[in-house]
């Protein structure tokens, strides 16, 4: 007991000093330019719109694709599919997917998407791969979501006359939906954070106008940082733009997780 | 048994198997219209199986496989081709554990009615009110329809449960131990409810405790490991059973 509340407490003086130190050095970077201007002098002063800007896109396409086909296979799983052979596999292949490194997402990524659609580096190939990346979360947390309706209330509305998909979508979706946002938040956190998958499939280095379609190249805060802190050619220099650009994709994904959190209080308060 | 009543529902040699096993071993019922007729039997011998038979939840069931005939008001409801939310529609049913959904009371009495295209809001005010009423219900809730019907307890849940089933106006209605999750004063409520029910409806109740069906049943059957034994007017099976597995359930000897 003792020991385990010492572990715990280890790991929470870790996570305690690691926010700490990127939090006292990056403050002081921090301000409505740093947020709201691009790069300047070889990046070694200005600010990180572009990034900001190429992570929120990037985000939405992600969740535009891997949201719908993730919420559509988690019912169809749940609700309609026998439980076969079959349909074991096809769980136990997508836990597995929700375990591939992401770099081999980014490969795949350029195979597929860049090459093989010829989508170029860009906005979409790398929404859609950071979409494949996500997609396998978003389905086990929404099945886990499905699974916890009670099969009473599916009986009840059968029992009333409701069609299989009348029973799902009045009665089902509803009382599963806070699971299934909350798990598509976090698994869209997950990838907003994500490097590997957009590193050959749509980054850039520095590009010195926002994107304005699908088919750009886009700045993106965790590939930026990356830069910053590794393949800067002043990296002294750029360091408190570093820690500032980690202070702010730390915000981001606080953002997400947080919302994700109110939705769910806020649910259940109307569900009791 | 005796022709008293037109019987409402047929059951005729029904066997039920789930995958190998043999739940149902041909099960041949009349069913009488405007009374209550009991399902008991031990734990295991088949009652709900043969209840949830009566509305095709089995159909959920890949594994499920029925044989023989179920007729309502003489057509068969177990036809591929038949529209099972239509059969579903007239013949409802109330679950062994109040199953409100997580929606409003008002939501939860509608929802029957808004699956089956009615949402004119006046019409629906109507029909859920007089469903409430009829259920000895609308007293305790009128002024809270928009509340969660969780927070009500679990014998008005129940309760609600039967209102939202009534809402629709079935011919038929299944209560499936509708009583065994709940306190004395909340069953005796719904035994109170169920026998006025009796006027309009065919019920048919599934149910652990004898007493409960010598107090509300007009007939009983009493079921044995998937056969029906013997089935009479309720006074006939615990008064005067023929057969002695009957005599020695109903005397409490088994069970």
């Amino acid at each position: 007991m003792r020991l385990l509340m010492l572990c715990t407490l280890i790991v929470l003086v870790l996570f305690g000093f690691i926010f700490w130190d990127i939090f006292t050095k990056g403050a002081g970077a921090l301000s409505w330019e740093f947020l709201l201007t691009s790069p300047r002098k070889g990046m070694t002063a200005g600010g990180i719109l572009p990034a900001v800007v190429g992570t929120v896109y990037v985000t939405l396409i992600t969740a535009v694709f891997a949201v719908p086909f993730g919420v559509a296979t988690a019912i169809y799983l749940n609700e309609y599919a026998h439980d076969t052979s079959g349909t074991r596999l096809i769980r136990a292949a997508i836990r597995n997917l929700a375990g591939v490194p992401s770099i081999v997402y980014g490969l795949f990524g350029v195979a597929i998407f860049v090459q093989g659609f010829g989508l170029g580096a860009s906005l979409l190939a790398s929404g859609l791969t950071l979409g494949l990346l996500t997609l396998p979360y978003i389905v086990a947390t929404g099945e886990e979501a499905l699974r916890n309706v009670p099969g009473s209330h599916r009986e009840g509305a059968l029992a009333l006359g409701a069609t299989h998909w009348q029973s799902i979508h009045s009665v089902v979706l509803p009382e599963a939906m806070p699971g299934i946002v909350v798990g598509a938040l976090l698994g869209l956190s997950r990838a907003a954070g994500e490097t590997a998958p957009i590193l050959f499939t749509g980054v850039a280095f520095y590009l010195r106008y926002l994107p304005t379609s699908v088919w750009d190249e886009f700045m993106a805060l965790p590939y930026h940082l990356f830069i910053m802190s590794t393949q800067h050619h002043a990296i002294q220099e750029v360091r408190p733009l570093a820690y500032g650009t980690a202070l702010i994709l730390l915000g981001f994904v606080l953002l997400l997780n947080l919302s994700a959190f109110f939705l769910r209080a806020r649910y259940r308060k109307n569900f009791r | 048994m005796k022709e008293t009543t037109q019987s409402k529902l047929e059951i005729r040699n029904l066997h039920l198997h789930f995958g190998k096993k043999e739940i149902l071993k041909g099960i041949s019922l009349h069913v009488p219209d405007k009374a209550i007729t009991a399902l008991i039997g031990p734990s295991g011998c088949g009652k709900s199986t043969l209840l949830r038979s009566l509305n095709r939840l089995h159909d959920l069931n890949p594994d499920a496989r029925l044989k023989g005939n179920i007729l309502l008001d003489g057509k068969s409801i177990l036809e591929k081709k038949k529209d099972v939310t239509d059969i579903r529609r007239r013949i409802g049913m109330v679950f062994q554990k109040p199953n409100p959904f997580p929606k409003t009371i008002f939501e939860n009495v509608a929802y029957g009615l808004k699956i089956n295209g009615l949402h004119h809001t006046e019409r629906l005010r109507e029909r859920v009110e007089h469903a409430l009423r009829e259920s000895f219900l609308w007293e305790e809730v009128h002024d809270q329809l928009d509340e969660p019907a969780l927070e009500l307890s679990g014998g008005q849940q129940q309760r609600l449960c039967i209102a939202r089933a009534i809402a629709v106006e079935p011919e038929v209605l299944l209560m499936d131990e509708p009583c065994s999750a709940l306190d004395p004063i909340s069953t005796d409520k719904i035994e109170h409810l169920m026998l006025r029910l009796r006027e309009r409806f065919c019920i048919v109740i599934v149910t652990h405790n004898m007493q409960q069906a010598q107090r509300v049943a007009d007939f009983t059957a009493f079921m044995y490991l998937g056969n029906l034994i013997e089935h009479g007017t309720t006074a006939e099976i615990f008064e005067n059973p023929q057969q002695e597995l009957t005599k020695n359930y109903v005397s409490g000897n088994f069970g």
